[in-house]
């Protein structure tokens, strides 16, 4: 029979046709054709660069910053409603795991990348390493510098062990290292990272793939030196209550050493990570779902104000009332209640933050560290080690930087809607600022030491909140009053640290259990001796 | 239908055209009585639905006078001298029946089907069609008729209670949301789900959305919609039968993804008849919001008295004095609109200043959680043709369903066709083509309610009126609400205060009037040649696809005038488009030979193989759209966005069976399979798996006693080896490239779900054996199946500390291992041939242990809850399921530890305590089906005992005050103490309520820390508030909750119309029905959550919610018929 034949054809070549073809198609297929098993440890590091938590992000500022740290330092405002100082644990759990772990856009997984990295570099040949070291020591510094705010908010944290996965596949859970141990490690690691940039000289297509991958600091070798060390100043300062000797040793051995240990000393050396060129969402969702938008009393009505400080035309906005325009920049009261402060919000009473500094600015850079801080930092130690007319000279000169850097922020951005810039800040209004009794450098060396460490608080404001909280901290200063939140049971004054996550909590639980008795909001970081 | 055979017909119109017959039964009907004198006449109908049989052969018992009958299932016989005798009543499939006549002229009878009955055939694995009997594991056959019972628009969800050890879960939000089948208990962990392998007409068909994860397994940040799955789309009106596999041995030859089980669906065929048949089904039900929480309606919003006069300015009532005319005099009072908790004034009706600037009065509205659902309807119109000759047969069928869920702005229309044809094209070979077309369109996907009752900023009151947020959502001119503190947006219509609820607000303007369109197009289509070579060599070739085109588009609108944009704007358009394709071949080549006339020999060899295709592409303005309300990409403010994401899989296996038989009364079955995989490392991508198993009928052996008809007994061994998701395993990089001021620059970012190059397949092996018997003439039958699995290997994402870097990495899990029993009881406990009843029950018990955990690991942490309140986990040889929480401290004699502060202690840390298990201990059904005469009556109940449910929305909603069970301490009817508050702040506690100033003190019996009795008064608001409150409430009491239940599932009361009066309407088989699916539990434990809340196809999520939907009742009817 024909049939016979056509089927016994059929299916013989059916069968031939189904096993071949799937032969060949599961390996073809094993692999998503979206993704790339290829490494890369020049992109590896733009990543590490492309971070949510330095960018003026909704989700950093809204979940983090004017719910955490901004709050603790009272620079941005809250209503009196309960729970206000409350840490929110599933909001921390997010800034801990974009630090270790990767985890879309603009989370940088600090950790695994840096491990990545460290993989990479492992398997390169001696000659190769070479090419690749530039990538390896800027990654190292933007880990170290992560690393501390980590531990600047929650003290002891996996550091050696962490991230082994991205090495060797291990999923070990790492130990929690000792927070002292760590600052000692990040020190001592930004010297060595300094030390390289000191000396680098690149193959002309290494620096082409640098500058091109480095979309912090354009491949500027220089930038990268003085971004380690003015780190290493910071560290060194917040240690130096508890360590002084170190602090002090090191310190000024910087100090007494410019051309070995150049800092950021200028308004053109500020290491800023420029918003991508096609984003264009602004902070005011992020400030305004929480009402964080408006005047905090103590700093405008306390500081600013007795200050003449230039800077309230560039932070705040006067505000539209029901009853028209607002006469002058109104702080909300601290200790009205939530519903007095309600009432007036809406009908629009308060100071409300500047629309072009901050609600609608698509230009706000993310900032790292800034020539203002630094000198700062040197004004500390020149007051506290070395000689206090030098100490006066980098106050003011903090004071001038910190001005206007705030006037910048306001200029970059004010092309929105065709906003106009706040007029220019005049160097009179600086120097007139700087001789107002709260802001002259008189008095004793701890009064001095107090204004700086108020300038410093002003600087950083709610959007650098993580470095304000760290210094206030570690200085007491200024002097802050909370309203209490008695009906919060635990929570009613801002904490000294942050809560583990629970994430970290529950599936690292035997090396949590070694650290368990000092998770409590009232547990003070090492640095925090005072 | 099979032909009758061997009886005496004296109908000699069997040849007439349906239009003729019609015209001619009564005729003839009375012709025949005229004729023959004395003669008994009735009608036989069927015992599960009441339609009536045509065919069945009548007999005069001892004589050879019969008769059969006519397609009403009506006959007529002559009984001449045999008036005292008995009539036998007999047909295939069916149990025969001896009825006495007794002198009687009308005997209507009710035949029951046989499930035991010799010769009944059934669809195993691969689409093999086996008898019953010859089976060594097994299998559930439910029919077609039993899943319309109720107008089900799906057929799993009319699964509950019917087969033992297979467990239903019906998401709630009606017909979209997906139905959940567990078979046999948990028998995987993976994230993806627990899902059995759905095979229609010997095709595997895709189940899953197109989420990779299976479906709402992530929780709701992850898909805020309730999604369906795949089953959703097989339209039960099409199901001739549907036979479910459940263990390893049943399933072994499916090979991978069949370790769930297998639901083998066989549609329906066209029927031998003269002409075309017509049948039609309608069925129209309405759905309401069922089981509301039992929510208190005494006070209002408002916090602690401190927190109200302190923080709020509120006066010690609780109110806020409100200035509303705006002359700086506050004349009115209004409550605390933005507290969640409910702890403020009580509510008598008192004028207030409400949110939306009209006064209102403060009473509680105790309906307004109903109110914010709406009545749904469902409405389903099915229509069959078909027709049968020598060569060939086909149905066709169209099906409408009309869907209105109860989720306000969500619908659903959809359109099913089905052909299921067989052409015979010589006497040796044959092919089925079976195609299945499925459109449908969802308007508006019910979403979750989880910020609404998971979510402080989502929490309404009993004061709140539900007209005013169904008011204020949005305004006059179709922008979003406007929120108090930017009233700038419109003055007129900005809510005037600041309220709690403004997550509702939010659900109702991306659910009212926004829209997110799902438009699909599915076909499924197999065909299936049968060659007879020669006469004991049989080949099957089957090609079969399942295709899936999707269109989802999302239009949300402006929030607000363009005029307030910043750099970007508001609302969005986004198209998503998807393409899923699923080839499925096999070849067969079958060898049978009976060696002996006692033995038989069967020899299968094929392959099988399965590919997967599937593309999403996504495409969405950025930045909101520059025109108002205009939706096209071309609208974008922003760049447009886009992705797509493909996933490509092949799965195939050689595979060979062995059969052998003796004297029909012992068969044993062998198979193995060799599979390979795409999904796993090109190293061990490939497997091999073997099963044995054996149907001893003891009753056909030996001579037993009379009382038992039936006895048989199965073993089954067999083994099943899975790979996993594709890409999984992989350890690859995400690219992308970033617009910056250094232009473009491309960043490799590291996976935060971590592959695994040496991942394993995993094993799992199962045993099991079975008892089937049968009593006193069928009219008791029992099912007793025994089983123990172990899975080695079990593939899972294990969850990770971020530290390791990473959240979670693909990982083999040492071994799990289950055990379980399944009882299945049918009976007919009465019977007179007119009265009858019938009736099943089901039970099944299954329970997973974790035997050993991946190497290096102490414990695994499946779920973590608020911030580690609630942990599932498991440690070596535990249970799996357990639920640990934070608990009291007690000292050394068992009392509480109690606080300075008048609170209990909870262990912090890694202190935890196990305080509940969510694997049910037992579930199962009862169904019932009494009839008399044309009427009937069927109700299933369905059960689940044991089982916590985690529900954190419970929690706060406890510590809120909403329930009526925190109205405990509140006042002095509800027990609270009577104290007074001295000079310095502190509570004092009074002799009486006539001496005390508050009434709404407790202590809370304990210790503290001087381990003398506790006395520290606190105020019921601030128990409340403190002690159940996210992440450090006391979750053991309120957040982890008995849940077991006794649901009446369904009921449906059948009547067949007479046929006298349904041929005057010139049908037949007229039947009417009532129907109530979900109607009312006889039991539970909870009593402010559905049961069946829990949403998610894994066997984790089942025990858990996270603020899904209320649940359901539909009541309505249904009418079918034929012409």
């Amino acid at each position: 029979m024909n049939f016979k034949k056509i089927f016994a054809g059929f299916s013989v070549w059916a069968i031939a046709a189904i096993l071949i073809s799937c032969q060949d198609r599961l390996e073809e297929e094993y692999l998503n054709p979206e993704k790339t098993p290829t490494a890369s440890i020049d992109r590896f590091f733009t990543k590490m660069l492309d971070n949510r938590r330095v960018r003026a992000d909704y989700w950093n500022i809204r979940t983090f910053l004017v719910m955490h740290p901004a709050v603790y330092t009272n620079v941005i405002s809250y209503t009196n409603s309960p729970r206000r100082y409350q840490q929110q644990l599933s909001y921390l759990n997010d800034f801990w795991k974009d630090y270790y772990t990767p985890n879309g856009d603009g989370v940088a997984g600090i950790v695994a990348h840096m491990r990545e990295i460290e993989k990479q570099y492992n398997g390169l040949t001696a000659e190769a390493k070479v090419n690749a070291d530039v990538f390896l020591q800027a990654a190292r510094i933007v880990y170290f510098d992560q690393t501390s705010q980590v531990v600047d908010l929650w003290g002891d944290a996996p550091f050696s062990e962490a991230g082994m996965l991205n090495v060797s596949g291990n999923t070990t859970p790492a130990k929690f290292d000792d927070a002292e141990e760590i600052y000692t490690a990040l020190i001592d690691g930004l010297e060595e990272c300094a030390t390289y940039f000191r000396t680098a000289s690149l193959d002309p297509l290494v620096a082409s793939s640098f500058s091109k991958q480095d979309i912090l600091l354009k491949g500027n070798l220089d930038k990268w030196e003085r971004y380690s060390n003015s780190i290493r100043l910071r560290l060194l300062m917040r240690i130096s209550f508890q360590n002084e000797t170190k602090a002090q040793t090191e310190i000024m051995a910087m100090l007494n050493d410019p051309a070995t240990y150049p800092l950021v000393e200028a308004a053109n050396q500020n290491v800023l990570l420029d918003p991508l060129t096609d984003y264009t969402d602004f902070m005011r969702n992020a400030v305004t779902e929480l009402t964080s938008h408006l005047a905090p009393e103590f700093l405008l009505d306390d500081v600013l104000k007795p200050a003449v400080d230039p800077r309230i035309r560039v932070l705040y906005d006067k505000g539209v009332s029901v009853d028209g325009p607002n006469a002058d920049y109104f702080a909300m009261p601290a200790d009205a209640t939530a519903t007095e402060q309600e009432e007036n919000i809406a009908d629009g009473r308060y100071a409300i933050l500047d629309s072009s500094t901050f609600m609608f600015n698509t230009k706000f850079p993310g900032i790292v560290i800034t020539s203002a801080e630094v000198h700062f930092l040197k004004a500390e130690a020149f007051e506290r080690w070395g000689s206090s007319a030098t100490a006066q000279t980098s106050y003011e000169k903090g004071v001038t930087d910190a001005i206007n850097f705030a006037f910048y922020l306001n200029q970059v951005g004010s092309s929105f809607r065709g906003v106009d810039a706040e007029d220019a800040v005049l160097p009179a209004e600086i120097a007139a600022t700087l001789a107002t009794p709260g802001v002259i450098y008189t008095g004793t060396s701890n009064e001095k030491l107090q204004k700086i460490w108020l300038q410093k608080w002003i600087h950083f404001g709610f959007m650098q909140s993580i470095q304000g909280w760290s210094e206030y901290r570690r200085t007491n200063y200024p002097a802050l009053t909370f309203v209490p939140d008695n009906g919060t049971v635990g929570s009613e004054l801002p904490p000294t640290r942050l809560l583990y996550p629970d994430s970290e909590k529950v599936y690292n639980a035997t090396n949590y259990a070694e650290v368990q008795g000092s998770d409590k909001p009232t547990t003070k970081i090492f640095w925090d001796i005072n | 239908m099979p032909e009758k055979s061997g009886s005496i017909s004296n109908n000699p119109k069997q040849n007439q055209t349906m239009r003729e017959r019609l015209l001619t039964t009564v005729v003839f009907a009375f012709a025949s009585l005229a004729a023959l004198g004395q003669t008994v006449s009735g009608r036989v109908t069927s015992a599960s639905d009441n339609s009536p049989i045509p065919g069945v052969s009548v007999l005069i018992k001892g004589t050879t006078i019969g008769s059969t009958t006519d397609t009403n299932g009506s006959y007529a016989i002559a009984v001449g001298g045999n008036e005292n005798g008995t009539l036998v009543f007999s047909f295939i499939g069916f149990a025969s029946q001896e009825v006495a006549i007794g002198g009687r002229t009308n005997i209507d009878i009710n035949l029951a089907e046989d499930v035991t009955q010799l010769g009944e055939v059934v669809v195993t694995a691969l689409g093999i069609s086996r008898e019953k009997k010859a089976l060594g594991y097994a299998t559930t056959v439910v029919t077609g008729d039993q899943l319309l019972a109720t107008a089900n628009t799906n057929f799993a969800s009319a699964l509950y209670g019917k087969a033992p050890g297979v467990r239903i879960a019906t998401a709630p939000g009606g017909a979209t949301s997906a139905v959940n089948v567990q078979i046999r208990g948990i028998n995987s962990i993976k994230a993806t789900g627990n899902s059995p392998l759905f095979v229609v007409d010997g095709v595997i068909i895709r189940n899953m959305e197109q989420a990779a994860t299976g479906t709402n397994n992530n929780g709701y940040w992850d898909d805020q919609k309730i999604r369906g799955n795949g089953v959703l789309d097989i339209n039960p009106s099409d199901i001739e039968t549907l036979n479910i596999l459940k263990g390893a041995g049943a399933a072994a030859l499916y090979g991978s993804e069949a370790s769930n089980g297998v639901i083998v669906i066989t549609t329906k065929r066209g029927t031998r008849r003269n002409g075309v048949g017509i049948d039609f089904t309608y069925a129209l039900t309405g759905e309401s919001v069922a089981f509301t929480p039992r929510y208190q309606n005494t006070y209002g919003p408002g916090y602690d008295r401190e927190t109200n006069t302190v923080a709020f300015g509120a006066n010690e009532d609780g109110f806020i004095p409100t200035d509303v005319d705006g002359d700086g005099t506050a004349e009115s009072i209004r409550p605390i609109f933005r507290a969640w908790g409910q702890f403020g004034p009580r509510m008598e009706g008192q004028q207030v200043a409400w949110f939306d600037g009209t006064m209102r009065s403060y009473s509680a509205q105790p309906d307004n959680y109903k109110d914010f659902y709406q009545t749904g309807s469902n409405q389903n119109i099915n229509i069959a043709l078909s027709s049968a000759t020598d060569k060939a047969a086909f149905r066709l069928s169209y099906t409408r369903l009309d869907y209105k869920g109860i989720a306000r702005g969500s619908d659903l229309g959809r359109n099913t066709f089905n052909l299921n044809s067989t052409l015979k094209l010589n006497d040796k070979v044959s092919a089925d083509v079976v195609l299945n077309y499925i459109n449908s369109n969802i308007h508006n996907r019910p979403e979750q309610i989880n910020r609404l009752t998971a979510n402080y900023g989502g929490f309404f009151s009993r004061a709140d009126y539900m007209d005013v947020y169904l008011n204020k959502y949005q305004t006059s001119t179709g922008y979003k609400w406007v929120p108090y503190n930017l009233p700038e947006r419109n003055p007129e219509e900005a809510l005037k205060y600041n309220i709690r609820a403004t997550d509702l607000l939010d659900y109702m303007w991306r659910n009212m009037r926004d829209d997110d369109d799902e438009f699909q197009d599915r076909l499924i289509s197999s065909v299936t040649l049968n060659y007879q070579i020669i006469k004991d060599l049989k080949f099957r070739g089957r090609v079969g696809n399942d295709f899936t085109s999707v269109r989802n588009e999302i239009k949300r609108h402006n929030e607000y005038p363009t005029s307030f944009n910043g750099s970007q704007s508001t609302g969005g358009y986004q198209l998503n488009t998807g393409r899923y394709s699923l080839l499925y071949t096999d070849a067969l080549l079958t060898y049978s030979k009976s060696i002996t006339q006692d033995f038989k020999l069967a020899l299968m060899a094929g392959v099988q193989g399965r590919t997967q295709d599937y593309l999403d592409q996504r495409s969405s303005t950025n930045g909101g759209l520059v025109q108002e309300n205009w939706f096209s990409l071309e609208n974008s403010y922003g760049l447009k966005s886009t992705s797509s994401n493909r996933i490509k899989s092949t799965m195939y296996a050689y595979l060979g069976t062995l059969n052998l038989s003796f004297k029909e009364y012992l068969y044993l079955e062998a198979t193995a399979r060799q599979e390979y995989t795409s999904t796993l490392p090109p190293d061990n991508n490939s497997y091999f798996y073997p099963s044995v198993n054996a149907g001893f009928i003891f009753s056909d052996a030996f001579q037993l006693p009379k009382v038992i008809s039936y006895g048989k007994l199965r073993v089954s061994q067999a083994r099943i080896a899975n790979g996993t998701q594709p890409y999984a395993a992989n350890i690859v990089y995400t690219q992308k490239t970033l617009q910056t001021t250094n232009g473009p620059v491309t960043q490799l970012s590291a996976s935060t779900a971590y592959g695994n190059s040496s991942i394993l397949p995993e094993m799992k092996t199962e045993t099991e054996i079975g008892l089937e018997t049968s009593f006193l003439e069928n009219r008791l039958g029992l099912d007793l199946t025994l089983y123990s699995n172990k899975i080695n290997d079990q593939i899972i994402d294990q969850s990770l500390a971020p530290s390791v870097g990473a959240s979670s990495v693909l990982a083999n899990l040492g071994e799990l291992k289950s055990k379980g029993i399944e009882i299945g009881i049918t009976a007919t406990p009465y019977n007179n041939g007119q009265l009858r009843w019938d009736t099943r029950f089901n039970f099944a018990k299954s329970q997973t242990r974790v035997e050993k955990l991946a190497p290096g690991s102490d414990e695994m942490t499946f779920y973590n809850l608020d911030a580690g309140a609630v942990l599932i986990k498991a440690k070596e040889g535990d249970l799996l399921g357990n639920v640990y929480t934070h608990t009291p401290l007690k000292d050394a004699n068992g009392n509480f530890l109690v606080n300075d502060d008048g609170y209990y202690v909870l262990s912090t840390g890694s202190e935890y305590e196990k305080v509940g298990n969510i694997q049910p201990r037992a579930v199962g059904g009862w169904s019932n089906t009494i009839s008399y005469k044309g009427l009937s009556l069927f109700f299933l109940i369905d059960y689940k005992y044991g089982g916590s449910l985690v529900s954190a929305p419970h929690l706060y909603a406890y510590g809120a005050g909403m329930y009526e069970s925190t109205m405990q301490y509140r006042d002095e009817a509800n027990g609270g103490l009577p104290y007074n508050i001295d000079v310095n702040g502190d509570k004092v506690l009074a002799n009486s309520h006539a001496e005390a100033e508050y009434h709404d003190g407790l202590i809370l019996p304990g210790v503290n820390s001087a381990g003398e009795a506790n006395t520290v008064i606190l105020d019921a608001a601030n128990y409340y508030i403190n002690s159940y409150y996210w992440a450090s409430g006391w979750y053991q009491k309120e957040g982890v909750l008995k849940n077991d239940y006794i649901k009446m599932r369904e009921v449906a009361l059948t009547y067949v119309i007479p046929s006298k009066i349904s041929e005057k309407l010139k049908l037949q088989g007229l039947r009417v029905s009532l129907i109530g699916r979900n109607l009312f539990y006889l039991y539970r434990t909870l009593d402010n959550l559905d049961p069946e809340v829990a949403i998610g196809s894994n066997w984790l999520r089942q025990g858990v919610d996270e603020g899904s939907l209320a649940a359901t009742r539909s009541i309505g009817f249904s009418i079918s018929g034929n012409f």
